[in-house]
């Protein structure tokens, strides 16, 4: 089994060394050296993780560096964990977000600050947990217990509306992992009593279970993505959470849905998946228009971003149930894509909110004046959004457009209008932020980013122009892990669904 | 001597019962008779595992579980005994016979879940629930104690007599009390009457009494807000368990051939009591009183481990106890750490104050719930794993969401002490004793244990 080339165990490494960090954190005694500590534990965990990303096999779709032991025995559950060309992207985006989030807390945090990064690196194992896990109960550990960081980094940091938002997260995603952990429970008899991904994946399970196991799956993900009639927690929670928690929540906590589906809800269930397709296409058109006219509406900068979100993930979510090899790749780099980008706004809102301690968009203009360098970083960003050539989002959103139209006429079609009102409302915010005169009261709050700020964002453009001009690089990872996903999901099923 | 072997466990427990009955007479120091208490418990403990097997020709009987069910019965008492080393509405002079009544009531519990005869069954019970309706009253001063005890005395004959009534009704269809002597005969009888439906009734509907299943729980709230503290933390565990498991090992082995007699009525008292438990939670601002409730809605997750009525099923009980004993008793220590631990409010900023014991409720509270990476959430998953075993998948939906209800209740308490931020003269110091927090933080550090590696327990 084991075919891992390195005789230490790697991704348990990664994963667990954050926790190493939180032990540290909880002994010592002084709060002022807390984000040292912090910063050095997520530095370091990247440049551990980094033979991973030398030494993965781009051509192999299986998973790789898998490691395996008895976990609880008398059920079968194992300690399995591995990645392959769908995960090794997250795990990555994760490291590198976890760095940039105790980056960006580095000033904003000033109470309870060990209990903040505590939260924060507790969050990183949990996410990098989720990625690998190759066994369904040990990915539903992981899961749910992202649900108390996330609680507290909400309630305790966030702003006015704070608790109400931290108690919706919760219940919403609970009630829908709840429902997951039905569908993992009946999988686990169905499947001749195992958890292991790679061994359900044998079995050919009957169609009548197939749509019962799709359901209770998408409760989970579709409120995680979230799609369109689940959506209603996101923008409360991405907008009282503290800056660090909204970029975890855009960048990594949103995409768990969407690799979600990749990893298993069509895997397990082909013939569901694709007997479903046009309703999952419509539900994330559904996603991207409503979502897009909603965030035209709104006059709370982080609001508006992130009701972004869920007209950017309608886009990763018909990608990925466009069933084709462009698509379900636009989808995973949109994934990806969306992550640093939001993540990148969300960043900058975080530091102008800093300054100005508003977030009501009436009392913003004329930023290009005041702050320069802020705005040619909100521009670039702006423009990444939007999906500007050049940029990552604009490979994203023409993969999964081109899948789409290869789909169905019909189906992306639309998509043309949900790109326009993308740009509108970019373009209207860059409007109302960066144009226009400055407000007085702004003026003498503001000044210009610092050298952590800037240094901060140096990776994000560097990888988004780097995706932007060269996408195989992203592409290269995940297209055999895909192909192969999409052969067995064909093969299971009838060949004129081709 | 042979055929005693299998009581070996009460046996010691009886001997070091009248042991401490003469040391307590003896000795009024209330440091040294607790720590003699906690001793005998785990000295039984170790006792337990010995031996397997019979006595009394298979009425009483000595397997796996009812072994596993007696340890949660005997941490209980520890457990128990630990935290009120110091409690001030236990009196000095009083906490002599306090200790005996719960070292008796120990004993009973260990004998109800090895009975295997309705008789032995109903005497142990009987026993059980006298020690518990003095303690209920121990309180002395205090009127609500009072009442509690009179309301709980009243109510709990009431259920003794219908308890009677049942194992009456089977004696009159069968012939025999005894379990195995019951399923056999069930077994080659062809139509069920009216009659079997009355015992089953009857025994079910006391058994669910002493547990604090919906609809039998409304005395519950009451006696448990009325009754001191310590005492309702040992009350809201043991008895339930001991109940819970006899009804379990009831079903099981006598019932088994004929699950038409106990299906419905069994799952319908299950659901019904996580619907009321976790309703009638949300609105509760006094924290015992919330604990109340949330124990009657976790008495119904263990009654769907009775319904699955497999071994699996039974197992799962006997984790899920083991890790709820934990747990529940860790939050009551949480309510006698605090000074105002019965209020909501006497939680706003306790993270503050005293992160260890903020950080160890939350442990609490998200086990409670059902979050991993903790013990709670291995208990409610092996236990809708065995009901969905054994093909009652809607009911398990049923119980499953209704635990995200419960989440709510749970996490208010977490708000309370980790979102609310206190101006500095609000603050309470509080010293909090010894034994507390060793209690705390021994049921801290068991139930992520038991979560992250369950191994150690099934």
């Amino acid at each position: 089994m084991a075919e891992t080339i390195f005789s230490y165990p790697i991704l348990s490494y990664i994963i667990f060394f954050p926790l190493l960090g939180v032990l540290l954190i909880l002994i010592l005694k002084k709060e002022t050296i807390t984000k040292y500590v912090a910063l050095f534990v997520t530095m370091a965990n990247l440049l551990i993780s980094l033979p991973v990303f030398i030494n993965f096999d781009k051509t192999n779709p299986h998973f790789q560096f898998v490691e395996s032991y008895k976990w609880i025995s008398s059920i079968n559950a194992q300690y399995k964990i591995g990645v392959d060309g769908l995960s090794i992207l997250f795990v990555l985006l994760t490291l590198l977000i976890s760095i940039l989030c105790v980056a960006v807390s580095w000033s904003a945090i000033k109470e309870r600050v060990k209990l903040f990064y505590a939260m924060i690196l507790f969050m990183e194992t949990c996410m990098i947990g989720v990625f690998c896990a190759m066994d369904l109960l040990l990915f539903y550990i992981f899961y749910e217990a992202m649900l108390i960081p996330m609680f507290l980094l909400i309630g305790i940091w966030g702003s006015a509306n704070r608790v109400y938002a931290s108690v919706k997260f919760v219940i919403f995603t609970f009630a829908g992992s709840v429902l997951m952990l039905m569908g993992i429970i009946s999988l686990y008899f169905m499947a001749g009593k195992t958890f292991d991904v790679t061994e359900i994946l044998r079995i050919k399970l009957p169609l009548e279970f197939q749509y019962w196991l799709f359901f209770a799956f998408f409760a989970a993900f579709a409120v995680k993505v979230p799609m369109f009639p689940f959506h209603t927690w996101l923008p409360d929670a991405h907008t009282e959470a503290p800056t660090a928690g909204s970029v975890i929540l855009a960048g990594i906590l949103l995409k768990i849905g969407g690799y979600g589906f990749l990893r298993f809800s069509i895997p397990f269930c082909p013939e569901a998946a694709l007997s479903l397709k046009l309703f999952m296409q419509i539900l994330s058109l559904l996603a991207i228009i409503y979502g897009a006219f909603v965030t035209l509406m709104q006059r709370d900068f982080k609001r508006l971003i992130a009701y972004s979100s869920v007209s950017h993930m309608g886009f990763v979510t018909l990608g990925i149930f466009s069933f084709n090899q462009v698509a379900m790749q636009g989808g995973i780099l949109q994934m990806i894509n969306h992550g640093i980008v939001t993540g990148a706004l969300f960043m900058l809102i975080g530091i102008i909110y800093e300054r100005t301690h508003t977030r009501d968009l009436d009392k913003y203009g004329g930023l290009g004046k005041a702050v320069p360098i802020f705005v040619l970083f909100y521009t670039f960003f702006s423009a990444a959004a939007i999906g500007f050539p050049g940029t990552n989002s604009f490979i994203g959103e023409f993969l999964v457009m081109l899948g789409a139209f290869k789909s169905s006429i019909y189906i992306g079609t639309p998509l043309i209008l949900g790109i326009a009102l993308g740009t509108t409302y970019m373009v209207w915010l860059y409007y109302r932020v960066v144009l226009n005169e400055i407000k007085a009261d702004m003026k003498e709050h503001l000044y210009d980013l610092n050298l952590r700020e800037i240094v901060m964002f140096i990776p994000l453009i560097f990888l988004v122009l780097l995706f932007g001009f060269q996408p195989s690089v992203a592409l290269d990872y995940m297209a055999s892990s895909v192909k192969m996903l999409l052969e067995d999901l064909y093969m299971s099923s009838d060949l004129t669904f081709r | 001597m042979e055929k005693f072997y299998a009581m070996v466990p009460e046996i010691t427990l009886t001997f070091f019962f009248i042991t401490y009955f003469f040391q307590g007479l003896l000795l009024k120091n209330r440091k040294l008779n607790g720590i003699t208490v906690i001793i005998i418990s785990i000295l039984t403990a170790l006792t337990l595992f010995l031996f397997h097997g019979k006595a009394f020709n298979g009425m009483f009987v000595a397997d796996n579980f009812s072994q596993s069910l007696k340890l949660v019965f005997l941490i209980n008492l520890s457990l128990t005994i630990l935290i009120s080393l110091k409690y001030e509405k236990i009196r000095d002079e009083l906490f002599y016979e306090y200790s005996l009544l719960m070292i008796l009531s120990t004993l009973a519990m260990m004998l109800i879940v090895s009975s295997k005869d309705l008789i032995p069954l109903f005497l142990a019970v009987e026993l059980m629930s006298l020690c518990l309706y003095l303690l209920a009253g121990f309180g002395i001063k205090d009127l609500l104690s009072n009442e509690a005890s009179i309301k709980y005395y009243i109510l709990g004959s009431f259920a003794s007599a219908i308890f009677l009534f049942g194992i009456a009704g089977f004696y009159g269809l069968f012939g025999t009390t005894d379990f195995y002597g019951i399923s056999q005969i069930l077994k080659n009888q062809k139509d069920i009457t009216i009659y079997h439906f009355m015992g089953t009734f009857a025994i079910l509907s006391a058994l669910s009494f002493k547990a604090a299943c919906a609809p039998f729980h409304q005395w519950s709230p009451d006696v448990y807000e009325g009754a001191p503290t310590t005492i309702t933390a040992f009350m809201s565990v043991g008895p339930k368990a001991a109940a819970i498991g006899a009804l379990g090992r009831f079903t099981f082995e006598a019932l088994i051939s004929k699950p038409e007699l106990w299906l419905i009525p069994l799952s319908t008292i299950a659901l019904l009591t996580i619907a009321i438990g976790n309703i009638l939670a949300l609105r509760q601002n006094n924290i015992k009183r919330l604990l109340a409730y949330s124990s009657i809605a976790h008495a119904g997750y263990v009654m769907l481990a009775v319904l699955a009525a497999s071994p699996e099923g039974l197992s799962s009980l006997v984790f899920y106890m083991i890790v709820y004993a934990f747990m529940n008793l860790g939050a009551f220590s949480v309510i006698l750490a605090l000074p105002k631990g019965e209020n909501i409010e006497g939680y706003k900023g306790i993270y503050h104050i005293n992160p260890v014991i903020a950080l160890s409720m939350l442990v609490f509270m998200f086990s409670l719930a059902g979050i991993p990476p903790f013990g709670g959430f291995i208990a409610k998953f092996l236990v809708f794993k065995s009901v969905i075993h054994s093909g009652y998948v809607f009911v398990a939906l049923i119980g499953i969401i209704f635990s995200v209800l419960s989440a709510y209740y749970y996490l208010r308490i977490v708000m309370k002490m980790f979102f609310v931020i206190l101006s500095e003269k609000n603050y309470i110091y509080n010293f909090v004793s010894f034994n507390l927090r060793l209690a705390i933080i021994l049921s801290a550090i068991f139930i992520v244990i038991s979560g992250i590696i369950p191994d150690i327990l099934i």
